[in-house]
Formats: C-alpha cells, sequence, structure tokens
C-alpha cells in the first residue's frame, strides 16, 4: 500500500482551535498554489504507479473554487490509473457542498468523502467559528448521497468549550441516525498559536477538565460501538470492510507521498516535511521545480509503535520480531508494569491497548 | 630604611587611622552611603563605580543584601590639611551572620549607625548596636533618607536616645541617595573615633574578620593589625589551629587589592601564604608570628556551628559527584557550611548539609544550583535535636528519619531561640498571636517611645527556621523586624511525622512535630502534597503517620485520560513533540517508587498554612 496526501491550505474561516497550515487567500494565490501543487505532482512521477489511495486533505479542499478544483483533479486523473486506486478522499466542509461541486468530484474519481461536521450544535459550530450550521450537514448529506456518494465518513470533535454530556449524547445520537460508514471522533486539544490558547490564557474560556473530557471519550466509544461501529483506532470507528485505507497506511507505517505547503511524507525509510509557508512553498517550486523541504528522523521501531499501538488490533509481537530483530518486551522492560496494571494486553501475539489504557496512550508513548 | 624609621612610619600614620564600619537595617541605605564615601573621597573613579560596589556577589546585589565583608581603605585629605586613612569594613545585615558582624566591628574603633529616618530603629539595627557597644565602639548616629516626605528627624532622635541610650544631638542628617551629609560623617569620623591604640614593636596579634577564596592564590584572610608589624615573608601562626604560613603578599582593598610592604597597627588589609583550606582561616581567629609568637590571642574568637541542616540531592543521581565538588568549591570560603554523605531512599545519594540560618541555607542552595548547573531538591530544613534515651544516652540527631524508636526514647529537647521583635504597636496582638502560635514563651514587653513596641519571646528555632520571618512580615504589613540568638535547649513533646506516598514512607519527607500540631500539620501537608503532585495512571494516597498511626490523608485521583493528539496526515513530528514535552517535565521529577514527585513538593512543610 502506497499512499498520496495532498494539503489544500486555504479555508473561508479560521476555525479558533486549529493550528494546520492554513490561510485566507485571494483567488490569484489559490490558483497559483494549485500549479505549484500540480508540478510537485508530476515530481513525483515514479511513485504514480504504486499508489492504492489518495487523500485530499486541509486547510479546506472543498473551498477550492471549481475552476481550481477541476485542474488539479483532472491531472491526477491522467496521470493515475483509478484501477489501483483503492480509496480516493477528499475534506469537505458542509456549506460548501453543492450538486455541481459534488459531481466534480464523482467525474475524476473521488470514491469516499470526509465531512467536517464536528458538532451539529449550532452554539459550539458559532463558537468554534465554523461556517456551518445544524441544517447545512443534513443538506450537504443528501446532495453527496444523491450524486452517488455511499462512503461517508463524518469528521466529529468532543470536549468543546463548555460542552456538556448531554450535548455530546445528542451529538452522538445525531451521527447514528445519519449512518455514515465511517466516524472520526477527536478530542478538542488546546494547540499554541491559535485564538483559543489565546482566550484560554486571558482566561476568558476554560478547557473542560480532564475527568468529564474522559467520560466523554469513553461515552463516544460505548454508543458507537453500541451502534455496530467497530473501533479500529484510539479515535475512528468504522463500519465492516469502512477503515480507512489511507489513514492505515500512517498507522502501519507503510510509505506514503506528501505533497502542498506542510505535508509530510515518508518513502524509502526517509521521512520529509514540506515547507510550511504558502508564499515560499509557491516560490520554491518555481524556482527549483520541487519544494523547499526538510527531512527528518525515522525511527523504524519507535514510529512502528507510536502509530501502530494507535490501532486496536495492536502491534504483532511476531512481526515486530522480524521487522525488527527484537523481543519487545525485554527491549522495553517498562512494558511490563504496564501490562500487569492492565494498561496493555496481550491478545494472539498482538500487543494493544487495554479500554483503560486507550485514555492514558501517552503514557505508555512516552517508554518508546 | 632601617627598622627604626618604619617604625616611626608607622607611628606616624597610625595616629591618622580610622577604622569603622556602618551599622543599618535592610533597606537603610548602608551600601548607598558606603557607595558616597567612596566616590566623595574619590577612591573610585566613576568608570570604576558601579551601583553598591561592596556587594561584589551577583547574588548580593540581586538580593540587596551584603553576604561577604569587605574593607575598603580610603586616603581623604580632610579641611585640616591632614591626609587620613580610613578603613571602611562593610557588615553583613543578616541576622545569620551575627558572628561575623561582631569580628568585623571587633576591627573597629568605631561605627556609624545609620537609621532610616522614616522607618526608625529596627531590631536588627539594635542588635548590631548592642554588639557594637560590647566591643567599646564610639557610635556616630546618621539619620539617613531625611529626602523622604515621611522623615521624621524629631522622633528618631527621640527613639535613638530613648532605645540605645546614645546621644542622638549631634546625629548627621544625611542623605546618602542625594549625597547630603557626607562631608559632616567624614568630619565626626575624624573628631570623634579614636585612631588605633596598639604597639607596633609587641609581638603581632592580627584579627581575622573574613576570608575570600582565590583559585590561584588561595584562602585570603581580611585582616585588622591590632598590634606588632606583618610583612612579607614573615613565618605566621594561626593560634587556635597552630597552623604555620609563609606570608607570600600583604596589602590592603581600595577596593583594588593594592600590595605593600608591611602592615602595622590599626591597619586593615589582606595576606596571602598559599593556604589551601578554609577551616585553616577561622573568623574571629588571631594571627602571630612564629617567632615571637604573642602570648595570648585576642578575645572573642568561638567556633561557628551550623544551626540549620537540610539534605540536598542532586535531582539527576548521576550529578553526585559534581554536587560533592560544589559543596568542596563553596566550603573553600565558608567554613561554617559543614556537609558529610546522606542516602535516602527517597532521594538516593547526597548530602546532610548545615547551615547558619535560613539565609546562609538559601543562598548556598541558589549558588549550587546557579554557579554549578545542578539541579537541586532540598529537603525541608531541621534543627539539631538532643534526644534522651531510655539506657540514659543522649543522641543528638539533625535528620527526622535517623529518629530512634519511640518506644527507645525517653524525651527529646529541641533548641529555643530568644527572639527579639519590634513592631509598631497596631500590630501587637497580631504579632503575640503568632508567636503563641509558633509555641513561643512570652518574656517581655517594653514600650520604645509612644508607637513602637519591643517585644521577647523564647520560639523553638524549628519555627523559626520554617515561615516565621514571612508571617512576622504578614501579621504587621512587613513592619515588625527581628532577630534572635540561641538561648536554650528545652523539652518538647515532639514527635516524628512520616509521610507515605502510595503507601511508602518517604524519608525525605519526614519532620519532628509537636505533637499537639501534628494532625493540623499532617493535615496542611497531605492537602498541599496532593496539589503539588501530579495526577498519575493510579489513584496515589498521600498520608500523614505517627509511629506507623495514620493521622491524615488524602488522595491524588487516577488520571483519567490524557492528549491523544491525533496523527493528520502523517505527520508524527507532532506526536513526538508532545511525548518529549512530557519526558521533560518528568525529568524535573524525581520518581518515589513508581510516583513522580516535583522538586518543591519536598518543601511543602515549609510554606503550609497553620
Amino acid at each position: 500500500m502506497k499512499g498520496l496526501y495532498i494539503h489544500i491550505p486555504f479555508c473561508q474561516s479560521i476555525c479558533t482551535y486549529c493550528d494546520f497550515a492554513k490561510e485566507i487567500a485571494t483567488p490569484k494565490k489559490q490558483a497559483n498554489y494549485i500549479d505549484a501543487l500540480i508540478q510537485e505532482f508530476h515530481g513525483y512521477k515514479e511513485e504514480h504507479k504504486a499508489l492504492t489511495t489518495i487523500y485530499i486533505g486541509g486547510g479546506t479542499p472543498s473551498a477550492l473554487k471549481n475552476d481550481d478544483l477541476d485542474r488539479l483533479l483532472a491531472t491526477i486523473y491522467d496521470h493515475i490509473s483509478m484501477q489501483t486506486i483503492e480509496e480516493y478522499t477528499v475534506e469537505c466542509n458542509p456549506n460548501d457542498v453543492t450538486v455541481e461541486k459534488a459531481k466534480l468530484l464523482k467525474k475524476y474519481g473521488v470514491n469516499r468523502i470526509s465531512l467536517g461536521v464536528q458538532t451539529f450544535n449550532d452554539h459550539h459550530l458559532k463558537f468554534i467559528n465554523r461556517d456551518h450550521r445544524e441544517a447545512d450537514i443534513y443538506q450537504a448529506l443528501t446532495i453527496l448521497r444523491e450524486v452517488g456518494f455511499d462512503n461517508i465518513s463524518l469528521d466529529m470533535m468532543f470536549g468543546l468549550v463548555g460542552q456538556t454530556l448531554d450535548e455530546l449524547n445528542d451529538d452522538l445520537q445525531k451521527v447514528i441516525r445519519l449512518n455514515p460508514n465511517h466516524i472520526s471522533y477527536y478530542s478538542l486539544i488546546l494547540e499554541e498559536a491559535t485564538p483559543l490558547f489565546y482566550l484560554v490564557n486571558k482566561g476568558q474560556v476554560t478547557m473542560i477538565d480532564d475527568d468529564l473530557e474522559g467520560s466523554m471519550y469513553e461515552t463516544v466509544m460505548d454508543t458507537l460501538i453500541e451502534a455496530k461501529y467497530a473501533q479500529y483506532e484510539i479515535s475512528n470507528f468504522a463500519k465492516k470492510d469502512y477503515a480507512s485505507k489511507h489513514n492505515t497506511i500512517y498507522w502501519k507505517n507503510d510509505d506514503y507521498v506528501g505533497i502542498g505547503a506542510s505535508s509530510h511524507g515518508k518513502l524509502n525509510n526517509k521521512r520529509y516535511a514540506n515547507i510550511r509557508s504558502v508564499k515560499r512553498y509557491i516560490e520554491s517550486v518555481a524556482s527549483r521545480g520541487m519544494p523547499e523541504n526538510t527531512s527528518y528522523p525515522y525511527e523504524p521501531l519507535r514510529d512502528y509503535l507510536l502509530m501502530g499501538l494507535r490501532l486496536l488490533e495492536g502491534v504483532s509481537l511476531d512481526a515486530i520480531k522480524e521487522r525488527f530483530d527484537v523481543d519487545l518486551l525485554e527491549h522495553y522492560p517498562k512494558l511490563n508494569p504496564m501490562l500487569e496494571q492492565g494498561f496493555l494486553t496481550i491478545e494472539q501475539n498482538h500487543l494493544k491497548f487495554t479500554r483503560r489504557g486507550l485514555l492514558l496512550g501517552n503514557d505508555v508513548f512516552v517508554l518508546f | 630604611m632601617n627598622d627604626k624609621t618604619i617604625m616611626e612610619a608607622i607611628k606616624n600614620r597610625q595616629k591618622r587611622i580610622r577604622n569603622f564600619s556602618i551599622i543599618a537595617h535592610i533597606d537603610h541605605g548602608k551600601s548607598t552611603l558606603a557607595d558616597r564615601i567612596l566616590e566623595h573621597t574619590k577612591s573610585i573613579t566613576a568608570r570604576e563605580m558601579r551601583e553598591q560596589l561592596l556587594d561584589s556577589m551577583d547574588l548580593e546585589r540581586e538580593r540587596g543584601i551584603t553576604i561577604k565583608l569587605n574593607a575598603v581603605e580610603i586616603n581623604y585629605v580632610h579641611t585640616d590639611g591632614e591626609t587620613y586613612i580610613f578603613h571602611l569594613i562593610d557588615t553583613p545585615g543578616h541576622v545569620d551572620f551575627t558572628y561575623e558582624v561582631s569580628r568585623s566591628l571587633a576591627a573597629c574603633e568605631g561605627a556609624l549607625l545609620v537609621v532610616d529616618a522614616a522607618q526608625g530603629i529596627e531590631a536588627q539595627t539594635l542588635a548590631n548596636v548592642y554588639l557594637a557597644l560590647d566591643n567599646d565602639l564610639e557610635i556616630i548616629p546618621v539619620i539617613n533618607k531625611i529626602d523622604l516626605p515621611n522623615a521624621d528627624i524629631p522622633k528618631v532622635k527621640e527613639a535613638i536616645e530613648d532605645v540605645i541610650g546614645l546621644d542622638a544631638s549631634d546625629a548627621v542628617l544625611a542623605s546618602a541617595k542625594e549625597g547630603i551629609g557626607i562631608e559632616d560623617i567624614m568630619d565626626q569620623v575624624i573628631q570623634k573615633i579614636p585612631a588605633p591604640q596598639g604597639d607596633p614593636e609587641a609581638p603581632l596579634k592580627a584579627l581575622i574578620f573574613d576570608s575570600i577564596y582565590d583559585p590561584y592564590r588561595g584562602i585570603i584572610p581580611s585582616i585588622r593589625i591590632v598590634e606588632g608589624v606583618l610583612k612579607k615573608g614573615d613565618k605566621v601562626k594561626m593560634m587556635s589551629t597552630n597552623k604555620t604560613f609563609e606570608v607570600i603578599e600583604v596589602g590592603v582593598t581600595t577596593p583594588k587589592q593594592v600590595q605593600r610592604d608591611y602592615l602595622g597597627p590599626g591597619d586593615v588589609g589582606y595576606m596571602t601564604a598559599s593556604i589551601k583550606n578554609a577551616s585553616d582561616v577561622r573568623v574571629g581567629d588571631t594571627i602571630t608570628h612564629h617567632k615571637p609568637a604573642a602570648n595570648k590571642p585576642l578575645p572573642g574568637y568561638r567556633q561557628l556551628n551550623p544551626m540549620v541542616f537540610c539534605g540536598l540531592f542532586p535531582i539527576d543521581s548521576n550529578a553526585y559527584n559534581d554536587l560533592r565538588e560544589a559543596l568542596e568549591r563553596l566550603k573553600l570560603n565558608d567554613a561554617s557550611l559543614i556537609y558529610e554523605p546522606e542516602n535516602s531512599q527517597a532521594l538516593g545519594f547526597g548530602f546532610r548539609t548545615g547551615f547558619l540560618g535560613m539565609l546562609h541555607m538559601e543562598i548556598i542552595q541558589e549558588r549550587i544550583e546557579r554557579e554549578f548547573n545542578i539541579d537541586l531538591i532540598a529537603t525541608a530544613p531541621s534543627v539539631i535535636y538532643h534526644v534522651y534515651m531510655e539506657d540514659g544516652t543522649m543522641k543528638k540527631i539533625d535528620n527526622p528519619s535517623t529518629l530512634p524508636e519511640t518506644q527507645l526514647i525517653d524525651h527529646i529537647q529541641e533548641p529555643y531561640v530568644e527572639a527579639t521583635i519590634m513592631t509598631p504597636k497596631d500590630y501587637v496582638g497580631n504579632v503575640m498571636e503568632l508567636c503563641q502560635n509558633k509555641r513561643g514563651n512570652f518574656k517581655n514587653m517594653k514600650y520604645l517611645g509612644e508607637t513602637r513596641v519591643q517585644l521577647t519571646y523564647h520560639l523553638p528555632l524549628l519555627e523559626i527556621v520554617y515561615d516565621f520571618f514571612d508571617k512576622l512580615k504578614s501579621s504587621s504589613k512587613g513592619y515588625a523586624s527581628f532577630d534572635y540568638e540561641f538561648h536554650s535547649y528545652q523539652t518538647s513533646k515532639l514527635v516524628k511525622m512520616d509521610i507515605l506516598i502510595n503507601s511508602e514512607v518517604v524519608d525525605a519527607l519526614s519532620t519532628i512535630v509537636h505533637r499537639e500540631f501534628a494532625f493540623k500539620r499532617g493535615k496542611a501537608i497531605t492537602d498541599k502534597l496532593k496539589d503539588l503532585i501530579p495526577r498519575h495512571m493510579f489513584e496515589v494516597p498521600i498520608q500523614a503517620a505517627i509511629s506507623n498511626k495514620i493521622i491524615a490523608r488524602s488522595t491524588i485521583r487516577a488520571m483519567r485520560k490524557n492528549v491523544l493528539a491525533k496523527c493528520y496526515g502523517g505527520d508524527i513530528t507532532r506526536k513526538k513533540k508532545l511525548l518529549e514535552k512530557q519526558k521533560k517535565g518528568k525529568k524535573r521529577m524525581k520518581s518515589v517508587g513508581s510516583v513522580d514527585v516535583p522538586q518543591e513538593a519536598f518543601l511543602t512543610v515549609l510554606s503550609i498554612d497553620d
């Protein structure tokens, strides 16, 4: 399996919590960016044949104007055989979804939509500065399904500022009623250099406390599992056969190409990150054909464990023995107390988190 | 020059010498006054002038207090046409260093008593004035900060006369900050302070009143020649230890060190003799010639005994040797610092370290962290207990964790100090209540003028070591001042209180407490620890126990969840950064069993509210 990730760093409005590379840009800059993306895409010609998944994320890919989007998708369509692509995802914001745009995506082989819902609660949507409201979500789903998308993932969030368990349960019921094939449910994380960080530092708002967040996480797991979704990763739930193939590449430490500003890639045991600044990304592609990037260490075993343990199936001790020639529990003896205390368990020779351990993953990850 | 002309020169010089110190409460302007005197006598150029020049260590300048003594020679051409030689001897301004103050006063014939025109006399000033009077010093009152809007000169004069019994009619009215009254001070120094006595032809007697450490020249004692003459090449002997040295260099400080051929009676300067060991240069000791030796040392020498002890442990156990080296280095010019290896189950290898008092302890800890770059855990300070055993023997215990089993103990005595507290009368009630809470025995109350009161209490040193000073300040809006000296050992109902974290006794947190205060203190400590220790993956009980009986408990609930940073777009660096942050936080903590305890937790007992 080999993935392609494409980053679209543009948004209509900036969410209060977001620290990913994104900006509100002029149409001209967006067009220039797409040109640069296309050029970088061609730079990875040798990888095109082996690709099995494509993921266009952001930012907000759906915020692109249709002609920019068309140029990008057409280029991909012309150079990659859609027969070999098992999963092709584009992230969309609910109020960007129009029949025209949905048809455009469909035409170029996109077969999975990740819809950025976050919450159905208008009050919370407003606070986190999303530009859609509850009604937009239903409309977007209707359009997507009418155009023929049957593989839809909802991107959700819990632990919002001031959120109550009742509100979370309300969100969960609405998610289940919409019956998506896949759900990502992440907790709100306070990142530096975000408007939210500023508000919290000023004492104007407070993040919800860890105990409530813990209860919310358990509620999410219990409710979705009850609704017959399988939790296959710390934050991801899917109906049978609908686990994200692209994200599984990350978790299994397989190779992926990342293109666009701030994108990360891993190829041939090397990791790299593209320059974060959109301006410098465009300039460097224009001047040298490929963007500025920095390579950073690939730590095979550590990366394998940090990513692999996120999967509920855990990591195979046999596979680790074979791939890295280490006996994991001897290599990291501090794993033993974690097993004894019931944060980890070994089943069918796979090391994996228990339910209790899932909530405290970092205390295991710091051991590596 | 033959010996005879040298003697003539010495005698002629002796008449023109004036040796004096400045006595003042912290913040009453001692260092500023010293700076002005140096400026006024053109002892230093403007370029050399740094604020508060005599305070040379960074730490001193930052804290605005004097730790080490300094002596400066000043040549001053008076209006009478004569050139006088002043030796200005600076004294430390803190109660921990009372003995050092008394020795530096013994090197003088006079003292300037600096009193803040707005604040009046403070307890510490009084203590030092009494030390000066004990040394028969001529005292010149200086009322400083007269430029302040709330200066009350008549009231301060009255207080000087009432409280100390000095004639204040000639008191110099000054503002060191504004340079007012400096000329007047010089005049009175010359007129009132006697020239030093002392026969240059008698056997040598030189008083050591300080020392500094120089990496190239060894320990350099600051000395005052009382009798005889000291020259380069002389063979000298320390009278308390009988150690002999050959003098390599003698000189004076101006404030730079300047070599001289010899030092005679009344001279204040330094000598170098390749002295390697700080314990060979003891403040208060007398230096004499190997031959002919003085038959009797100068009076007043005593060995300094540490009164406060604590355990010092490196956070990183690999830094144990670095810590030992740091203590060795600091001891080179601080003979009052003592240490011996200590092994704690909770904290590993470290040192039990003894200090003169709390400030001394803080300064040493800060210097180790700052100058030697070692992260330290300091345990709560302790005093020396006299533990009388059932079998009739007595053990001196300075470490709570080594207190013998209760059933073997007959009774325990703890050191008491006599504390003199001065406070505006409005706060007398608060201060008395505080002393009562700190197990004090009331001894005396005296009005000093209409508004100020002097209280005398006998207080356990342990209580002073904790947070007495801070509490005193807060219960008097900062106006009360105090001074103390050791009084006696007294029997108290003392017990050892252990702290258990996750059911394990943490020896470094054991304290000795009064039985009646144990419950309250135990509760306060466990509550405080609960807030300081981060939540873990499991529930952590914190208990206080006396002889295995739990008297207080609090619980740190298990952590429910930690940040589950998502791994977006294959960016693993995010996750790794977060984990590095978590690891770094852990590094600053000490693992006690399976619990990570932050540095400051070991000092909780110091900062709990009664």
